[in-house]
């Protein structure tokens, strides 16, 4: 028999149900939480400790790089430099690859990264000149002085940076990642920005590498001296080459160093983005996408189609020195001749719908900045004579004249030889004048990029 | 005691539900397809609606104008909101099932390529096919500048360098028209000659990027060459 509860008590009861009932579900919520928020903080320690571990790596590669440049400084033997500047260019990758994992945005180590790539470009190029049989001028002396003492001071920096975040100080604790979104730096970011400015006065790098001061120019060869045109212009130029009907809508002139007028177009079924230059109103590059479509055209009618391309938007006889096709696309790298000679470094890719030969894109900048009416005095060597420089095991092919770019701003004269061995074809390149091997290229086909010179 | 114990696990049971809804949730997406989804659902939509006679270009598997005005003039006539994006009451007037995001292209996980296909697809799908180029011209521009890291994978994901990398965005698959924009960035077309940074005026907010000269405007994005290192 249900006993009899009075109405008080069955409140009373039933106040104290709920709260039992509520403590319960509370404690089953804070033990998820708990559970949830340990998990996240091992995973907090796990990304100090990797941060941590590359800051003191980093610390190391400089350390050793200080060290080196120390050394070259009286190393006279050439082995010996050679192997310091190669170590040094070594621990400079490593460094720069150590930067990469701190937690700082690009503007709070820009000057350091650059500082790191050019010192070991500059021990690269270097090393180099050396190996080739040069020798370490004063000035380059001079360099590596300049060079340890940005270098000592760098260290400074990092060391007493390091000693604080031995002593606790949390890497993950200082970064801000709002406040870096509206440019402002994190705190972590600050220190190391005070590590960047202690070391002022980085020398400008003038040397033979991909990242020197040097290469920084806005020269553009190919229309020096050209006139300049106006918007009526390049709507009738792109009218007179893809069709009168054709609709040009121009956007502007744009463009830095080199100025360009921008428009898109509509030709037979392809949008069209173009940038002609003002001056002489030549395509810099023509931009579209392109169809998936059954390909008719082989290497020689792409070829073909190119170089009438070239002809018809540039007005001259173009070489096709390379075919890449995948998917349906072509990309075609067309060359001007001069005396007998392929000139390489003025190329002008050619994009192709290898479904009919219409372009799909044109990208001239190398052509732009490089293309000069040459004097190419003849070779000191002859054709069979450069041949015999080649590696015997080579299964040589076809030789010719070609042009081709030396280092990162110079040119030599080569004779190109195509070359069979263990099933690859090479591309060797012989000096024209003293016949030293120039550069050796191999072919590759990739799985992704199609047929590839490396 | 029973009562109060099954009470109380209900009410957990709640709690833990609520708590795993709202962490879902934040994850789910919307099936919609507009520019940048897989060359596979658009060519579908371009097809039924060149059946229909609202398309007229080729079936090519890119989303472009066009396809967005045939879209819009399809949903006026049959009485939907003409927003020219395929959401799920314009699939069922079209009569399509269209499928989730897979790339037709091969395994190519460990790629150059691929990587910036995935970069440009995360930063700039909505963006016309000139603007994921230049997206892709930026990344390569990176690699070449001595202030920046030296790899296309350094360049990437360099912390806070790019938001579509900090929100995972760039884990998505890149659809055709990325993996054809990074291709033609890899052949060296760069409709920014040169430039390192790009910004939405519309929606940035940090200060300094708006101090860099703009040297060309494609889609929503201004690309800028930025301070000389």
């Amino acid at each position: 028999m249900k006993a009899y509860k009075s109405p008080a008590i069955k409140r009373i009861e039933r106040f104290t149900d709920t709260i039992v009932s509520l403590s319960l579900a509370l404690l089953i919520a804070v033990f998820l939480a708990v559970c949830f928020f340990s998990d996240s903080r091992a995973k907090k320690t796990e990304l100090e400790n990797m941060y941590q571990k590359s800051f003191y790596e980093l610390s190391g590669n400089m350390t050793n790089i200080e060290n080196k440049l120390e050394k070259a400084q009286v190393a006279q033997s050439r082995p010996m430099q050679i192997r310091l500047l190669t170590e040094i260019w070594k621990q400079s990758g490593e460094s720069e690859s150590n930067m990469g994992q701190l937690p700082l945005d690009n503007a709070e180590i820009q000057n350091t990264t650059k500082f790191v790539n050019q010192l070991g470009d500059y021990s690269n190029s270097l090393s180099k000149k050396l190996v080739n049989g040069g020798i370490m001028a004063e000035s380059d002396r001079q360099t590596l002085v300049r060079l340890y003492e940005r270098c000592r001071e760098l260290n400074e920096s990092l060391t007493s940076l390091g000693r604080r975040i031995g002593r606790s100080y949390k890497i993950s604790d200082h970064i801000d990642a709002d406040s870096i979104k509206k440019g402002i730096l994190s705190r972590f970011g600050s220190n190391f920005k005070d590590v960047e400015d202690n070391s002022v006065g980085y020398p400008k790098m003038i040397f033979d590498g991909p990242f020197s001061d040097a290469l920084k120019t806005d020269e553009y060869k190919a229309i020096e001296g050209m006139p300049e045109t106006d918007n009526e212009y390049a709507i009738a130029y792109i009218k007179n080459h893809f069709g009168k009907d054709v609709a040009v809508n121009y956007i502007s002139i744009s463009g830095d160093g080199i100025k360009t007028h921008e428009l898109t177009f509509s030709a037979g079924d392809i949008d069209y983005y173009a940038q002609l230059t003002v001056k002489g109103c030549l395509p810099l590059l023509i931009c579209s996408s392109t169809f998936n479509a059954e390909v008719t055209l082989d290497e020689k009618a792409a070829a073909e189609k190119a170089r009438e391309w070239v002809k018809q938007l540039y007005g001259f006889e173009a070489e096709c020195v390379w075919v890449n096709e995948k998917d349906g696309v072509g990309f075609l790298s067309m060359v001007p001749k001069q005396s007998g000679a392929v000139i390489y470094p003025d190329t002008i890719k050619v994009k192709l719908n290898l479904s009919d030969g219409s372009l799909a894109g044109l990208n001239s900048m190398a052509y732009m900045k490089n293309h000069i009416k040459r004097t190419i005095p003849a070779p000191a060597l002859s054709e069979s004579e450069a041949r015999e420089s080649l590696n015997k095991k080579l299964k040589a092919g076809y030789g010719r004249l070609a042009l081709v770019p030396k280092g990162n701003s110079g040119e030599v004269l080569c004779y190109e030889f195509s070359g069979e061995y263990r099933g690859s074809t090479y591309l060797v390149y012989i000096n024209a004048d003293d016949g030293s091997e120039q550069d050796v290229m191999r072919i590759i086909n990739d799985e992704s990029r199609g047929k590839l010179l490396e | 005691m029973k009562k109060v114990f099954i009470r109380s696990l209900a009410l957990a049971a709640v709690l833990i539900l609520i708590f795993t809804g709202i962490h879902g949730g934040m994850s789910a997406q919307a099936k919609y397809i507009s520019k940048g989804d897989t060359a596979q659902n658009i060519k579908a939509v371009q097809t039924k609606l060149k059946s229909l006679g609202h398309y007229t270009s080729a079936v090519d598997g890119i989303w472009g104008a066009r396809t967005t005005a045939a879209v819009k003039a399809f949903q006026k006539s049959k009485g939907l909101t003409a927003d020219g994006i395929v959401g799920p009451a314009t699939e069922r007037a079209l009569g399509l099932t269209l499928s989730g995001g897979t790339t037709s292209t091969a395994n190519l996980s460990n790629n150059d390529l691929y990587l910036l296909a995935r970069c440009i697809y995360a930063e700039a799908r909505g963006e016309p096919y000139t603007g994921q180029v230049a997206v892709g011209a930026v990344v390569l521009n990176r690699v070449k500048n001595p202030g920046f890291p030296n790899t296309i994978y350094g360049v990437i994901y360099q912390p806070w360098a790019f938001t579509a990398v900090n929100d995972g965005q760039i884990n998505l698959s890149p659809n055709e028209a990325a993996m054809k924009a990074a291709r033609d960035a890899m052949n060296g077309w760069d409709p920014t000659s040169g430039c390192l940074y790009y910004f939405n005026p519309a929606t940035a907010t940090s200060k300094w990027i708006w101090s860099l000269k703009v040297v060309v405007k494609i889609g929503r994005h201004s690309f800028a060459k930025g301070q000389a290192v």
